[in-house]
C-alpha cells in the first residue's frame, strides 16, 4: 500500500499546499512509500526532475511514478523513479490512519526497492540536476541530529520540541508540560508531564525517567496515559520501549 | 541600587495582595524606601488591604497616560512613612498597561525607592506579564495544593522567558512564598507538605506563612498583618521574609502542629 500524490501545475503553488499540510502533520510521510501521479504534469524532463527533487528534499520516499506510460516519457525518464503500471486505487483516504502500522509495499512496487536511496544509474546525467539529487540523497542519509540538552526544569506550559534527535532533561518535567523528540527522551528528574518519543516515526526510540509520574508517555504514536501506567513503575526510575505494538515499561533498578 | 520585586502566582486567591502589603510594610519598617504597585488594573484591591481606599486620587494608568505625575499618584502610608502605594485604576482594563508606559514608570520609581513591589494580577495575560516585565526578583506565592503549585510552575516558566532579564540572558531571582499553610492538614496528608512543593518547583524557599485568622482580620481592617498584629506567627514569617530579601541569612521556620502530643491524642479521640 502506498500513498499517491498528484502534483498539479503550477507546481510551486502545489508544493506550498503540500508544505502547509506537512507542517501540520510532521512525520506523516516519514518512512511511507509514496507514488507520484504525474498525469497532470507536463511530460517535460526539467519539470519532472524539479518536482522529484523538491519532494525528495522534503524527505518523501518516492517509490515510483504513475499516470504516464514509459513510452510517453522515453529518454526523459532517465534518473527518475521507475514508472509503475497496473496500480490499483484503494478506497479513499479514510484508511490512512489505519495504515500507520502496516505500510507495506505490494508486488507491483517490488521492482523499485528504495528508489530514494538509489538515484538510478543515469546514462547521460544532466550535471546540475544530478548534483542536486545527490545533495538531497546525502541529506536523507545523514544520521539524526544532535541531542538537545535542557539543563533546567521544564515548567508547566512549556513545550520542548526537538524533531531531530534525542532530548535530555537535567531536572524535572512538570505537570502540564511536554517534551517531544524524534529520538529518545531522557529525564534526570521526575517526569510529571508528557513525554512523546519517536514523534516522527521511530520504533527504536525509548523514554527514560528517574521518577515516573507522567501524564502521558508515547513512543512512535503508541501511548499510555497516567491511568494505564503500570502501578509498579509509578514513582520509580523507569525505562519505556516498544515491543511490537505494545508500549512496555520496567523499573530500572531492582524491585521495590 | 533599587530592586524591583514582583509578587506573582498564576492562580488567584493564594494571597498575592495580602503578601505584597505585608512584605512592603515589613521592608518599610526597617527604614527602607518602599513602594507597592497594584498591577491588577480593573480589579484593584491593594488600596483596600492597605487601608488607603479613601485617599486614591490618581492611579498607575493616569501616570502611564501622562495625566498625572508619579508624585501625585503615590499615596504615603500614615503608619510607616517610608511606605508608598501606587494604586491601580478600577475603571480601566489591562490593555491600558502599555509596555513603554510601564517601563517609564518603573524607571522613575527606581530612582526614588529602595524596593518596588509589584502586585501581579492572577492569570498569565497582559496584567501579569507587565507586572513581572521589569522584575529583578520574583516572589512566587503558592498555596500547598496541586493546582496552585502547577500554576506557579507555569509562572516560573514565564519568568524565565518573558521578562526583561530573561531577554537579556540574565535570570530573575525567584523565591517561593508558601502561604495558607496548615501544618495539621499537611500532617494528615490533606495538603502538600513544604518539601513536596519545594521538590516540584525547585526554587529557594523565602518563607512559610501559616493559615491564620490574623492575616484575614488584618486584610479586612486595611491593616497589613505586619502592622496590625506584629506579634503573630504570620507577621513573624513575613518580617523574616523581608529580612531575607534584604540579604540576611536566616533559617526558614516551618510551622508545626503546636498542640503537641496531648493535643494530637485528644484530636483523634474527638474525631
Amino acid at each position: 500500500m502506498a500513498f499517491v500524490l498528484s502534483p498539479q501545475p503550477p507546481i510551486a503553488e502545489w508544493l506550498e499546499d503540500f508544505d502547509s499540510f506537512a507542517k501540520r502533520s510532521p512525520g506523516f510521510f516519514a518512512g511511507r512509500p509514496v507514488v507520484v501521479d504525474i498525469s497532470h504534469m507536463p511530460a517535460s524532463r526539467p519539470d519532472l526532475v524539479h518536482m522529484v527533487t523538491e519532494l525528495r528534499r522534503r524527505h518523501i520516499i518516492i517509490m515510483g511514478l504513475d499516470g504516464r506510460t514509459p513510452g510517453e516519457l522515453g529518454a526523459d525518464a532517465r534518473g527518475l523513479p521507475p514508472i509503475l503500471t497496473g496500480g490499483k486505487e484503494i478506497a479513499g483516504l479514510a484508511n490512512l490512519a489505519d495504515a500507520v502500522e502496516e505500510v507495506k509495499v505490494k508486488d507491483k512496487a517490488a521492482s523499485a526497492p528504495a528508489a530514494a536511496s538509489e538515484p538510478a544509474g543515469a546514462p547521460t546525467p544532466d550535471a546540475v540536476t544530478e548534483a542536486a539529487l545527490a545533495a538531497v540523497e546525502k541529506a536523507i542519509d545523514e544520521p539524526e541530529g544532535e541531542t538537545l540538552i535542557i539543563d533546567e526544569p521544564v515548567r508547566s506550559g512549556q513545550s520542548i520540541v526537538h524533531l531531530n534527535g534525542d532530548v535530555t532533561v537535567i531536572g524535572s518535567v512538570a505537570s502540564g508540560s511536554e517534551v517531544i523528540a524524534a529520538g529518545s527522551i531522557h529525564v534526570y528528574g521526575a517526569l510529571r508531564g508528557r513525554a512523546i518519543a519517536g514523534s516522527k516515526g521511530n520504533r527504536k526510540a525509548r523514554i527514560f525517567a528517574q521518577a515516573l509520574h507522567a501524564e502521558l508517555v508515547a513512543i512512535n504514536g503508541l501511548y499510555k496515559t497516567a491511568e494505564d501506567l503500570e502501578r509498579a513503575c509509578i514513582g520509580r526510575a523507569v525505562h519505556a520501549w516498544l515491543d511490537g505494538d505494545a508500549l512496555k515499561m520496567a523499573a530500572l533498578n531492582g524491585k521495590g | 541600587m533599587a530592586k524591583v520585586l514582583v509578587v506573582t502566582s498564576g492562580k488567584g486567591g493564594v494571597g498575592k495582595t495580602t503578601s505584597t502589603a505585608a512584605l512592603g510594610a515589613a521592608l518599610a519598617k526597617t527604614g527602607k524606601n518602599v513602594a507597592i504597585v497594584d498591577f491588577d488594573v480593573g480589579l484593584r484591591n491593594l488600596d483596600l488591604v492597605m487601608g488607603a481606599e479613601r485617599r486614591v486620587v490618581f492611579d498607575l494608568i493616569n501616570v502611564i497616560n501622562g495625566d498625572a505625575k508619579l508624585s501625585q499618584a503615590l499615596i504615603r502610608d500614615k503608619r510607616v512613612d517610608t511606605l508608598h502605594l501606587l494604586p491601580a485604576s478600577q475603571t480601566r482594563d489591562k490593555d491600558a498597561l502599555t509596555e513603554e508606559g510601564v517601563e517609564t514608570v518603573i524607571t522613575e520609581m527606581r530612582e526614588k525607592f529602595d524596593y518596588i513591589l509589584c502586585d501581579s494580577p492572577a492569570g498569565i495575560e497582559r496584567g501579569a506579564t507587565m507586572a513581572m516585565r521589569h522584575a529583578d526578583v520574583a516572589i512566587v506565592t503558592t498555596n500547598p495544593e496541586v493546582s496552585s503549585v502547577r500554576d506557579s510552575d507555569r509562572i516560573i516558566g514565564l519568568l524565565d522567558s518573558k521578562t526583561m532579564k530573561a531577554e537579556n540572558d540574565e535570570r530573575v531571582e525567584k523565591f517561593l512564598l508558601l502561604t495558607r499553610y496548615d501544618p495539621v492538614r499537611a500532617d494528615r496528608g490533606e495538603m502538600l507538605k513544604v518539601d513536596d512543593v519545594l521538590e516540584i518547583l525547585s526554587i529557594p524557599l523565602l518563607a512559610v506563612v501559616p493559615e491564620s485568622q490574623d492575616v484575614l482580620k488584618a486584610s479586612n481592617l486595611g491593616m497589613p498583618v505586619t502592622l496590625g498584629s506584629p506579634a503573630s506567627i504570620a507577621a513573624k514569617a513575613y518580617t523574616d521574609a523581608a529580612r531575607r530579601l534584604m540579604g540576611e541569612a536566616l533559617p526558614v521556620e516551618i510551622p508545626t502542629d503546636r498542640r503537641g502530643l496531648f493535643g494530637k491524642i485528644f484530636a483523634r479521640k474527638a474525631a
